[in-house]
């Protein structure tokens, strides 16, 4: 059976996305404190535009275009762009690319531009991506090896293949080009997070200077201390920053949420409201999840549809599908979230339990998991739920080659019953149905009295599978255990395992080499041994 | 003989520091002013033409404008003369001062051509004669330089008509390369080095024009101009982000580097370096609104000035693109400090020579030259 996966505690952690998918928030512009723009002279595009009505040609127009473009006057350089556009198709693709700006420039002003690069490539394989990446990365680094972005970029795609090492490498190169650099510092801190370097990545905005005056780097410091279970040392400055008045909303998005965050823990509910309120007032992806989050253990916060339709909020609107019960817009949007942060276990985890419990699509089941075991391969959750995705589909000598790979005794974030249920169900999908059941008894007597309707699920499962005569019997009894558990989840898998009843699938078949099957034969009566001994510890 | 008016040597120059709103009234009176000068003899038979185009009273804040001359030969040749009008945009108090500055700015590029003269630096455009012409009406003198006539700048290059030749292109910027050197040698940044002050002469003669921008090291400039070097559509970033290094050649020579490169993108995709980075840029990481630092913009320049130039070896020859491209990244660095060749940067040389850049130039017009003769015999 698949783990449960909780809505887990949740902090306003940076994100990071390959420099190519950047949604160009206010993260990415320069502090609204500073207003000194350099002061270009506007004489020189005058004097050609002096010149201009009396001496046209293509290249005073692109002189023009380029030198108006340059200085921002936009307006004035409009007979120039229309010159060029009746003449485009001589134009070289440089050129007609200048032309574009200025014309869609003069007409949209600036604004349109930052739409670029919005859309991530849905269907695009996230680790045919990592390394089509890495590869761009690679080049770009061998071309300009003091690209701080492509050193980020290398690193994220190293974190998504599983290559710590390397990522850390090319981190630390990135440090050390633009070591005050708030997005280099950002995304430093992420990265030490996600390998569970806590010390390091509060360390690293700790001790740089311009932590104290950046609000995305107090909200960074204040989010990383709780993680790193340490004392923030920037509270004081994040709500003189607020009082202050001199940020726009935009810019204090995620300090209000970190500050909301910490008041919450703090046990003050009054202000972490009004923080998360005020976090909202422009939020981004990374607030809107948050205050999600929130939602679920303080009441008044109000999210609205607009907070949810922003174009990189996955996580929310995948967590908000959830509580809505639209299963198959929670697997889209927990897809969009895989591809966004393929190296973090929440949307691999979340994403592996959907496809198996939710929408009984075990290949995206299967590939969640997978996709988390690279970032994280000693994560327990994702091997079972491999396995049991595995198991659905009939590979079940590389189920159970993952589900072997869990290291018993489980840790703690591993539920017991959920180990014992999945050496039943593979056990049932070998052949041994005795033993298959034995395993399910074992898991319902050691699950709580919430989840014991779970796992009657999971094994009615496996008796309509197997074309069981106890098949009607196992399911009414799952459908009245889930009926006082008052869980959505529940609910919904006791929905799918009447379908299944009504379907009355054919009993799976094993396809697979005598050979292997022996192997896995040896591999599962080891697991079994183990399970025992776990079921009698725990017993004992 | 091309006698068409715009151009450095052909058009009005603007030198940038006085920029102030002009009244109708005042350019129609400057304008009468302006026209009293033609017809006037300068000396040996010259007489001034009139001027084929307005001029500085568009912006009311140009220093000179630029007039043809013509001697009884029939030769002609480019004449810039100083703007003697006051101007009446600003208190009467100061107008007299402002035009002492101006005359002041006139005559500091006046003494560079002359040392570029004396010093037989030939990639320069030449000086003919220099004086002055009193005249009633005008409070001031009225000083002139006149100059060879060039045949067309480098922007009629990106015309129509005209086709992309390699060869040619390569010629322009190892001649340019070869101009810079000269003038680098004898201590002075050109600092305006764009398509429009290229020269095109007869028998494929290049020359830089306009040293109006130009910076002699330990000489100091009369006016506070040099925040931004020449045209913002050319100009490098650091200075468009309001970076200015305080070493003279990191910030002067470095300039003139970067200038070489963009016109390298010029020549091959008939667009500057600048104006390309700028359209690579996000709107909000562009020069007219980041009013941050420019260390904090950097990785985001650099990543447009990477995709620039991938985008200029697709416009160059299969034969000579990475060569090519290698010398625009050497030249055009977003970051002054690291401009240059990199055998340069480890210790060879001055990290802002332009010799290696000459030289690489030469060898490749001659291997182009070297192919066409061959495609030629085929």
């Amino acid at each position: 059976m698949s783990a449960v996966v909780e809505d887990k505690e949740r902090r306003i952690v940076p994100r990071w996305r390959f420099s190519r998918q950047l949604n160009f928030s206010p993260e990415f512009e320069c502090d609204p404190r500073i207003r000194q723009l350099t002061e270009l002279d506007p004489s020189f595009l005058d004097q050609k535009l002096v010149d201009w009505p009396e001496n046209q040609s293509v290249g005073k127009a692109i002189d023009i275009l380029g030198c108006g473009i340059g200085g921002g006057w936009l307006e004035k350089i409009q007979p120039a762009a229309e010159f060029l556009n009746h003449r485009k198709e001589f134009l070289t693709p440089q050129a007609v690319s200048l032309l574009k700006q200025a014309l869609t420039v003069t007409h949209k002003k600036s604004s349109e531009g930052i739409a670029r690069n919005n859309e991530l490539e849905l269907d695009t394989f996230m680790f045919e991506k990592a390394r089509s990446e890495l590869k761009i990365a690679r080049k770009k680094i061998q071309r300009d090896p003091r690209s701080t972005l492509a050193w980020l970029d290398l690193s994220r795609a190293h974190s998504i293949l599983g290559n710590l090492h390397k990522a850390t490498q090319a981190i630390e190169i990135a440090l050390s080009l633009t070591p005050n650099h708030r997005h280099t510092l950002r995304v430093a801190v992420r990265f030490f997070i996600h390998s569970g370097d806590y010390d390091r990545a509060h360390g690293l905005l700790v001790r740089n200077s311009r932590t104290k005056y950046d609000p995305w780097l107090v909200a960074a410091e204040i989010s990383t201390a709780a993680i790193a279970e340490r004392k923030p040392r920037c509270t004081r400055a994040a709500k003189s920053l607020i009082k202050s008045g001199q940020l726009p909303p935009k810019h204090l998005t995620e300090l209000q949420s970190a500050l909301g965050t910490l008041e919450y823990y703090s046990g003050s509910v009054r202000h972490a409201r009004k923080y998360l309120r005020e976090s909202l007032v422009a939020p981004n992806d990374n607030t809107v999840a948050q205050a999600r989050w929130i939602r679920t253990k303080l009441s008044d916060i109000l999210i609205d549809e607009q907070a949810f339709g922003l174009p990189l909020s996955y996580e929310a609107r995948c967590w908000h599908a959830l509580e809505m019960k639209r299963w198959q817009a929670a697997q889209f949007e927990c897809h969009n979230w895989l591809n966004d942060e393929p190296f973090s276990s929440r949307p691999t985890e979340l994403g592996s339990f959907i496809g198996i419990s939710l929408t009984t699509d075990n290949r995206f089941s299967e590939a969640s998991a997978k996709a988390g075991l690279r970032a994280d391969p000693a994560n327990p959750t994702l091997r079972n739920n491999l396995a049991v995705a595995l198991g659905y589909q009939g590979k079940l000598e590389e189920a159970i080659e993952h589900f072997s790979k869990i290291v018993v005794p489980l840790p703690d974030n591993f539920s017991e019953y959920v180990y014992l249920a999945t050496t039943g169900l593979l056990n049932f999908r070998l052949g041994f149905i005795d033993v298959g059941r034995e395993f399910y008894e074992m898991a319902e007597r050691t699950a709580s009295p919430a989840q014991k309707g779970r796992v009657a699920v999971y094994r009615a499962r496996e008796e309509i599978n197997i074309g069981s005569k106890l098949a009607a019997e196992h399911v009414e009894r799952a459908s009245r255990l889930n009926q006082c558990t008052n869980s959505k989840f529940s609910e919904r898998l006791v929905e799918l395992l009447e379908q299944q009843t009504q379907e009355a699938q054919i009993p799976c078949s094993i396809t697979s080499a005598d050979s292997n099957i022996e192997k896995a034969h040896r591999q599962l009566i080891e697991i079994s041994k183990k399970s025992r001994v776990l079921y009698s510890r725990t017993n004992l | 003989m091309v006698s068409d008016c715009s151009g450095p040597y052909l058009s009005t120059q603007c030198h940038g520091t006085l920029v102030s709103v002009t009244l109708p009234g005042r350019l129609k009176l400057r304008e009468e002013q302006l026209n009293t000068l033609c017809g006037q003899i300068l000396f040996d038979g010259w007489v001034l033409e009139s001027p084929r185009v307005r001029h500085s009273a568009a912006t009311g804040g140009c220093h000179s404008m630029g007039f043809t001359a013509k001697n009884s030969d029939g030769r002609r040749a480019f004449v810039k003369v100083m703007d003697p009008t006051p101007n009446i945009n600003i208190p009467e108090n100061e107008q007299l001062i402002e035009l002492e500055q101006r005359l002041a700015i006139f005559n500091y590029e006046r003494d560079l051509l002359d040392k570029c003269l004396q010093q037989k630096i030939k990639r320069v455009v030449r000086i003919l004669n220099r004086g002055t012409i009193n005249l009633p009406g005008f409070p001031i003198a009225v000083h002139y330089m006149m100059f060879e006539l060039a045949e067309r700048d480098l922007r009629e290059h990106a015309n129509l008509e005209d086709t992309l030749d390699t060869t040619l292109n390569l010629h322009v910027l190892h001649q340019c390369a070869l101009a810079l050197e000269a003038l680098h040698f004898h201590q002075i940044a050109h600092q305006d080095l764009k398509p429009s002050n290229v020269l095109l002469f007869e028998e494929h003669k290049v020359k830089l024009g306009d040293l109006g921008c130009a910076h002699e090291r330990g000489v100091l400039r009369p006016d506070s101009y040099g925040a931004i070097a020449g045209d913002p559509g050319h100009a490098p970033p650091e200075q468009l982000y309001g970076y200015l290094p305080k070493e003279w050649s990191t910030r002067r020579l470095a300039t003139d580097l970067y200038l070489l490169g963009s016109l390298i993108t010029f020549m091959f995709t008939n667009v500057s370096m600048t104006a390309q980075i700028g359209g690579q840029l996000h709107p909000q990481h562009h020069w007219t609104a980041w009013a941050g630092s420019y260390k904090d913009v950097l990785p985001y320049v650099r990543e447009a000035w990477d995709a620039v130039l991938e985008e200029l070896r697709d416009s160059v020859l299969m034969e000579i693109q990475d060569e090519l491209v290698s010398l625009t990244r050497y030249l055009t660095n977003p970051e002054p400090e690291c401009r240059g060749h990199p055998r340069n940067l480890e210790g060879s040389g001055s990290q802002f020579g332009v010799r290696r850049f000459s030289s690489r130039f030469h060898v490749l017009v001659r291997q182009s030259e070297y192919k066409l003769r061959q495609g030629r015999d085929i």
